[in-house]
């Protein structure tokens, strides 16, 4: 892959927060139109690393570039192509969920034709009847639709997700699935972190592990299999193997004999 | 871009007192008491400073000596109370994530919180204010342009003094970084020493 058609290059990226290293040495490239699935185990650096890619963070070391501008030279150029969605997204509670898209759409000078495709994504996740309605009378996963809605109606080159499904029911955790093909479909890259190692199997079409905040593995699912020298299994097991969790079995298999 | 990043605010504010573009009873109960506190503060006023201003010339400088201090505590006041608030508006806004998310410049950013903190801090020492000194201009029969000028200071007092207060507060964080809640209190106890410092040097004219 060279570097040219890359959406998303990372260099070298570290992060300190005192002595101890959260990100250290990450680098990866993602392509437009790719879907790239973030996994490790709790504090392994995956929020860390995000939030340096949306911005929010300066990393210590390393480079950021989003479609061909660094991130440490042209932040707004940078920030203004990249939707991100946080894993716990403050929302305005005396907003209607329609004022606030208003908002997003007009921080990122979202032309008109483009802010009216919303409604779509509010038609498809059941909230155009509770769109005039106050925020703070949404449900967790209502405001987790809206935020998805004001995200996918940017429709920007790379979205940047925190962990999307955390709260979402069946039909809408399907459903942000699909959009996630589809949006790809449409050339945008999507990088996202997740727990669910089946959505990583399902949707991305490279992963990378992430342990104690240096990449353990990163390559497509094949490539993945290989390096965990398990030919057949899934994506579980190859998690817990190159995560050096895979003890956990034993563990989990002698509190099974415990019970009574 | 600019007002974009004021929309949360001036829609939050309207959603607040006007739901649905209506008057609720709430929004006309709470600006009546409003109204009440502050006639019954510019009649006490009155009472008060015609009190003063009747009784021999050193009433009336005595009188004159308040109106300064007023003021000044007034201003001091504003400082303190905007610097205790710019802390949490700039540093720990639960909103900061998704608007330093978008594209937007810091000095936008900036001028956003400027603004609302001007307003949240202030609205209120203001509006309880004016009565007072609208007392004053009564007893002692101020000119005609006495009004204007006082409306004009009742907003150009609250936007100086949240200017030097944030200023501050950037500085003070600056040297002392609010990584962790701890500082924070620290620094709050450390504006409040200053505070009743400067109120103590104030207060002897
Ligand atoms: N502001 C901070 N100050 C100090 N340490 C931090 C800070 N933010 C994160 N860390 C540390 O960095 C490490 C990585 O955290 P991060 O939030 O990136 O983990 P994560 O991979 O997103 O975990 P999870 O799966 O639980 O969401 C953790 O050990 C955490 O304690
Ligand atoms: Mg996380």
């Amino acid at each position: 892959m060279s570097s040219d058609d890359a959406i998303l290059a990372v260099n070298g990226l570290g992060k300190k927060f005192g002595d101890f290293a959260a990100v250290h040495d990450v680098s990866f490239t993602m392509r437009a139109g790719a879907i790239f699935g973030f996994l490790g185990p709790n504090g392994a650096g995956k929020t860390t690393t995000i939030k340096m890619l949306a911005g929010l963070l300066k990393p210590d070391s390393g480079t950021i570039t989003i479609g061909g501008h660094t991130m440490a030279a042209a932040p707004l150029t940078c920030k203004g192509m990249t939707g991100y969605i946080p894993d716990r997204p403050y929302l305005y509670d005396k907003l209607t969920g329609h004022e606030f898209l208003q908002f997003m759409a007009s921080l990122y000078e979202l032309p008109a034709e483009k802010f009216a495709r919303s409604q779509r994504f509010l038609e498809l996740f059941d909230l155009t009847p509770w769109q005039h309605h106050l925020v703070e009378s949404y449900s967790h996963g209502m405001r987790q639709k809206l935020i998805m809605t004001s995200a996918f109606m940017l429709d920007a080159p790379l979205l940047v997700v925190d962990e999307p499904m955390v709260g979402l029911d069946p039909k809408s955790a399907r459903l942000v699935k699909e959009l996630f093909k589809e949006q790809a479909g449409r050339g945008r890259a999507i990088f996202l972190s997740t727990h669910s190692l089946e959505i990583a199997e399902e949707l991305c079409d490279t992963i990378a592990i992430i342990v104690n905040g240096r990449l353990r593995c990163l390559g497509t699912l094949e490539e993945l299999r290989r390096q965990a020298s398990r030919s057949d299994s899934d994506l579980e097991e190859i998690f817990l193997e190159l995560t050096g969790t895979y003890e956990l079995q034993e563990v989990i298999r002698a509190l099974r004999r415990e019970e009574p | 871009m600019k007002g974009a990043l004021l929309l949360p605010f001036r829609l939050g504010t309207r959603n607040r007192f006007f739901p649905g573009g209506s008057l609720p009873l709430r929004s006309i109960g709470l600006l009546l008491v409003g109204l009440l506190i502050c006639l019954a503060l510019y009649l006490i006023s009155v009472r008060t400073i015609g009190y003063f201003h009747a009784q021999n010339e050193l009433g009336i400088i005595l009188s004159l000596k308040l109106l300064q201090m007023a003021w000044l505590m007034l201003f001091a006041m504003l400082i303190f109370s905007c610097m205790v608030s710019a802390v949490s508006a700039l540093y720990l806004s639960q909103d900061n994530e998704i608007v330093f998310a978008a594209p937007v410049a810091p000095t936008d950013l900036y001028f956003m919180r400027y603004v609302t903190t001007t307003v949240y801090t202030s609205w209120m020492m203001m509006a309880f204010s004016i009565p007072v000194f609208g007392a004053y201009g009564r007893v002692f029969a101020a000119g005609p342009w006495f009004w204007p000028l006082l409306l004009f200071c009742a907003v150009a007092i609250p936007l100086s003094a949240t200017g030097i207060g944030m200023l501050l507060t950037v500085a003070l964080v600056n040297l002392f970084p609010a990584r962790r809640t701890k500082d924070i209190v620290v620094y709050l106890s450390l504006c409040f020493g200053i505070f009743i410092y400067l109120i103590f040097r104030m207060l002897q004219p």
